[in-house]
């Protein structure tokens, strides 16, 4: 490598980790010189391409993200809606009438036994107790961006929150999140694609709750201090609307 | 609640379980925090304003969640997510729907404090590597910013290595003579 070379290499790319180029940059104290000038330079360069970029962009393209989800369900549903009545009409009344019931159980799901519900969500958080021992102090934006994909929305806070994440009980998904309250540590089971009967308590010896419908679907909230779980779940009812 | 997109293993098709559908959430998650900030700061250095990049980084992330199966290598996700931007930013151009703002007229934001003649130092800069022509200013921001050698620029920029290299080379070389300019004319300014 001529000295042309390695000066017009070592403006290329100055961290260039070749065996050759390292070489001759040892070879003389110029060459040495020219790449520590190099390196300054390419120093200030990234300095000044790496400007701050908009607080929450990850948080607003994971909306986007879950929003267009919607979107493109939203839109199969109504070619799904589109394609049943033109065969309601082609096939008449009672085709039509088999047609709406089945779509009808599509979409709003035979409310479960809420007492089999129970069990899988005790068995769920026995399961995941990994949860109770993470210490994030999880922001509102992504606790806002969770919930919009399944279309809820809160309209306050509700504490600190010390974990969040996708659930999955039975063949749905739902959110996990731990709440470190006044009261003790609460964690929130929000289920909005499994609509129950009824209530139902969630007991054994080392856990207890309450499993009760919810505007859609359902919400679990369990506690080892039982006081603590009424005063979430009344924070949840006040917070918590579903918006879609 | 996730797209149900069927996967192909070797010859046999399958419906991905639910179990799948939340990786897939979360490989996109990880994606998306690994690589927004680099990709916005690419972003703005390609199309020079702030609200376009942002535009461009979201409708990125869009079309590379729509498309992540296709990724198969993650070690490739940054390259990857790169060529979908560069391709999202010449449909703009098609589209020809954004707004375009002169860049002379755009204020440059900087959190960072720095001392007067730092920030003048840095602001020319910034003006310097805006002013330089696109076909310099891509390879350069790939460099430093990416981080990408100059054989995976070439082969994402299309381009011989040879090329990449005199494009480089010429970038830097602009930049310092322009700011070497700057300097000569504040000092005689002063003088």
């Amino acid at each position: 490598m001529d000295d042309l070379e390695f000066r017009k290499s070592a403006v290329i790319d100055p961290g260039n980790q070749d065996s050759e180029f390292l070489e001759k940059t040892r070879q003389s104290r110029n060459n040495r010189r020219f790449i520590k000038e190099q390196l300054s330079f390419n120093q200030e360069l990234l300095d000044t391409l790496a400007l701050s970029t908009p607080e929450n962009l990850t948080d607003r393209i994971i909306l986007a993200q879950q929003l267009s989800q919607h979107k493109t369900r939203h839109k199969i549903k109504q070619l799904k809606k589109r394609q049943r009545q033109w065969r309601n009409w082609l096939g008449g009344s009672i085709a039509a009438s088999i047609i709406m019931a089945f779509s009808i159980n599509l979409i709003w799901p035979e409310p479960l036994n809420s007492a089999l519900l129970a069990q899988k969500v005790i068995n769920h958080f026995h399961e995941d107790t990994h949860a109770l021992n993470v210490h994030m102090n999880v922001p509102k934006t992504s606790i806002d961006t969770m919930l919009a994909s399944y279309g809820g929305k809160l309209n306050g806070p509700i504490g600190q929150v010390s974990y969040l994440g996708h659930c999955i009980i039975g063949e749905h998904t739902g959110i996990h999140m731990v709440l470190r309250t006044s009261r003790g540590i609460v964690t929130v089971l929000l289920l909005p694609a499994q609509p129950i009967n009824g209530p139902s308590l969630l007991n054994d010896s080392q856990i207890s709750g309450i499993l009760y419908p919810s505007q859609k679907g359902s919400i679990a909230i369990l506690s080892e201090q039982p006081e603590a779980i009424d005063q979430t779940r009344q924070q949840i009812n006040q917070t918590l609307n579903w918006i879609i | 609640m996730f797209n149900i997109k069927k996967i192909t293993i070797g010859k046999k098709t399958v419906e991905p379980t639910v179990y799948e559908g939340v990786s897939r959430q979360k490989r996109f998650e990880t994606l998306v925090k690994a690589y927004s900030n680099d990709l916005y700061r690419f972003a703005y250095w390609l199309c020079s304003n702030h609200s376009i990049a942002d535009d461009l980084v979201q409708e990125t992330f869009l079309r590379a969640w729509k498309a992540l199966d296709k990724l198969e290598d993650e070690k490739k996700a940054k390259s990857w997510l790169i060529t979908i931007l560069r391709r999202e930013n010449a449909r703009r151009f098609e589209r020809k729907s954004f707004d375009l703002v002169d860049i002379e007229e755009v204020v440059v934001e900087d959190k960072i404090s720095l001392n007067p003649e730092q920030s003048l130092q840095k602001q020319q800069l910034h003006q310097a590597i805006l002013d330089l022509d696109v076909d310099y200013r891509e390879p350069l921001i790939l460099q430093t910013i990416g981080g990408f050698k100059t054989s995976e620029i070439a082969q994402m920029l299309n381009l011989n290595l040879n090329t990449v290299n005199t494009r480089l080379f010429r970038a830097r070389d602009q930049l310092r003579h322009k700011l070497c300019k700057d300097l000569n004319q504040i000092s005689g300014a002063s003088t």
